[in-house]
């Protein structure tokens, strides 16, 4: 059983008459994702490629029980669409938005805990469970059934990671994206805690980057599952981010350095993403 | 992002924290303004012993005499002094002295290790505060705000400290979306508290609310032009521009040039778009940096690979460049994207090592 999400799970997507939100309603629908509803207030009674679109989530989900919400609103609106979901009683909140304020995400993070859900992101790109289930906009091409766990903080490099496996006939039981801002609800570690769970899930691979210590932190639960790494951002300026928001080197938190304590804890890690697949098909030989 | 101590001092005094009488004086108008009128608005704001402060972005300036104290006659003198050795300072603050024997450090802190609001507080502020192992942390909750217990620890590690000093400080960090809030040194005397110096970072996401000033001068010409642009823009002193869509995959393209041996001079994040505009424009941004080749790696999900042909063809047929083109291209609509990019004859490749091995042999060649 996938970890977070299950191909029955009832979605509602917030922001789904946005730009955004109809391209990528159509492909999670299109990859299995059961979206049930969207939210756009002062919208509501209009239809998104069949989706019916309503005025507050509180309505979404007394009509359609939904109990998942994929939020894609602009990012000083991401507090308030979080909290209309906490509120109703919704689970797992997926927040692809880029450009959170960070105090609101640690009221959203503190918030999530509180009301006993699952808050992912912000600025995740998504959490996909092949065959047949995801949030977010992780492309479809990329992900295959099969039995590792992908757990990261970006976005299009996780999907080259991802095509990479795909392409070596490596597939996947989870792609979590946990976002790549210096704060986040769900943490790599708190990932991989759920993968442990999984009675899918033979391997790990964790895609990170310069910034932080949370790959470090997942890392410990290497002897509960054969892992591999790649961190990004050798070459990361000093002090400046490096496109994402978390992104920062900061002292002890670079690339070079994340790598040399993974390897000194036994993580393989790869030099390049296309180095992944073979690294993979290496530890769970062993 | 950075402020100022200038402007970081008057966030303090906007929130009722107590910080010494100043004056800010501009770097233009300290060399153009009348000289009279800058010592009038000095004499009459200040005592005798004043202090003189460069007004620079980056830390350091104390040890580097970036902070003098002086007699305030010769205020302007000093200040004109460091403005000469300071090039591309704001200015400097003139302060009055405050006599004071301890000093004290204070600082909130938004915490990604701990996901939340930390408070630091250390006897002795100064210069090395972060060595010292006499540090009292403790976590404040977002929601309430400083509590009483919170002030009972930081007077059993501090004495006497004015009653709504925390409660002040917390209000300025929140309200303002800081990052960072530092009090180093304050000082405590017949139950004031001074902030003699501060310093403040805040959350770029944030300028759309915080009303902070944003200080473009601490990114080059370039990066700024970047950011209006919505590109991740960061030069480097390399020979090649890199563009790539999201900010995980360039910096794996980088990594991977720089294994290559392969200097960047550019790191340019396209990140999400559907506007070949956008990428018209990033190119034109990599072209400014006089590059000697271009290599562009997308990995398209919610950009599309037609969307960054068409771009990349737009700006290249408005420069007419001379400089090569050499793109990786993969993802949603790759096919239509190649295609679009091989009958101009553009070079165009499957993967990252083919594209980099063709830039390396282009770069030794020339």
């Amino acid at each position: 059983m996938a970890i977070l999400l299950q191909q029955d799970t009832p979605v509602l997507v917030q922001g789904i008459t946005g730009h955004t939100g109809r391209f990528h309603t159509v492909q999670m629908l299109e990859y299995g994702t059961r979206v049930v509803a969207g939210v756009t207030p002062g919208k509501g009674g209009e239809r998104v490629h069949g989706v019916r679109v309503f005025d507050s989530v509180r309505e979404a989900v007394r009509v359609t029980g939904a109990v998942a919400a994929e939020v894609m609103v602009p990012a000083p609106h991401v507090l308030d669409a979080v909290l209309e979901d906490l509120e109703e009683g919704i689970e797992l909140v997926h927040v692809l938005s880029e450009g959170v304020p960070q105090h609101d995400t640690l009221k959203m993070v503190r918030l999530a805990k509180s009301y006993g859900a699952v808050l992912v992101g912000p600025n995740s790109p998504g959490i996909a469970f092949p065959p047949g289930v995801k949030m977010g906009i992780i492309p479809n091409m990329v992900l295959s059934p099969g039995r590792v766990g992908v757990v990261s903080r970006s976005g299009t490099l996780t999907y080259e990671i991802l095509h990479h496996l795909t392409a070596s006939g490596i597939g996947q039981c989870s792609a979590v994206g946990v976002g790549g801002d210096p704060i986040v609800g769900l943490t790599m570690e708190e990932t991989v805690e759920l993968l442990l769970e999984d009675s899918q899930c033979a391997a790990v691979v964790l895609v990170g980057e310069v910034g932080g210590r949370d790959e470090i932190r997942a890392a410990r639960l290497r002897d509960e599952l054969p892992m591999v790494a790649y961190i990004a951002g050798r070459v990361a300026k000093p002090g400046r981010s490096m496109g994402h928001a978390g992104a920062i080197l900061k002292e002890g938190e670079s690339a070079l350095e994340k790598i040399e304590v993974l390897k000194e804890m036994g993580v393989r890690v790869a030099e390049t993403p296309w180095e992944v697949p073979s690294l993979v098909g290496e530890v769970m030989g062993e | 992002m950075y402020l100022y101590e200038y402007q970081a001092k008057r966030l303090l005094k906007e929130y009722g924290v107590d910080v010494p009488s100043s004056v800010f004086i501009e770097a233009e108008s300290l060399f153009q303004g009348s000289e009279q009128d800058l010592k009038k608005g000095l004499d009459a704001h200040l005592s005798d012993r004043v202090v003189v402060k460069v007004q620079i972005l980056e830390g350091g300036r104390g040890k580097r005499g970036g902070v003098v104290a002086v007699p305030r006659g010769e205020a302007l003198r000093e200040a004109r002094r460091m403005l000469r050795e300071w090039r591309g300072a704001a200015g400097v603050l003139v302060e009055e002295y405050v006599p004071h024997s301890e000093e004290y450090y204070l600082s909130l802190l938004l915490d990604r290790e701990r996901r939340g609001i930390t408070l630091l507080a250390s006897r002795g502020g100064g210069v090395d505060v972060e060595e010292s192992e006499d540090v009292l942390s403790l976590q404040v909750d977002p929601f309430t705000g400083p509590l009483p217990h919170h002030r009972r620890m930081l007077e059993s590690h501090f004495g006497a400290v004015p009653a709504d000093l925390l409660e002040k400080l917390f209000k300025l960090f929140t309200e303002r979306d800081l990052t960072l809030l530092e009090i180093n040194p304050l000082i405590l005397s017949g139950g004031r508290a001074v902030a003699l110096d501060a310093k403040v970072t805040c959350d770029p996401a944030a300028l759309y609310r915080s009303r902070l000033p944003e200080n473009p001068e601490q990114y080059t010409p370039l990066e700024l032009a970047g950011r209006r642009a919505g590109l991740a823009v960061l030069e480097m002193e390399g020979r090649c521009a890199v563009m790539a869509n999201g900010a995980g995959l360039t910096m794996a393209t980088l990594d991977y040039l720089a294994s290559l041996g392969i200097s960047p001079r550019l790191f340019l994040d396209l990140s999400g778009t559907d506007d070949p505009e956008k990428v018209r424009e990033a190119f034109h941004i990599a072209l400014r940096t006089s590059p000697e080749a271009i290599l562009v790696n997308i990995f398209s999900g919610m950009t599309r690979a037609d969307t960054v042909a068409e771009g990349i063809l737009r700006g290249m047929e408005e420069t007419s460049v001379e400089v090569p083109v050499i793109v990786r291209l993969h993802g949603t609509n790759y096919e239509i994207g190649r295609r679009m990019l091989r009958e101009r004859g553009v070079h165009v490749y499957e993967t990252l090592p083919e594209a980099a091995e063709h830039l390396r042999a282009l770069l030794e060649g020339g």
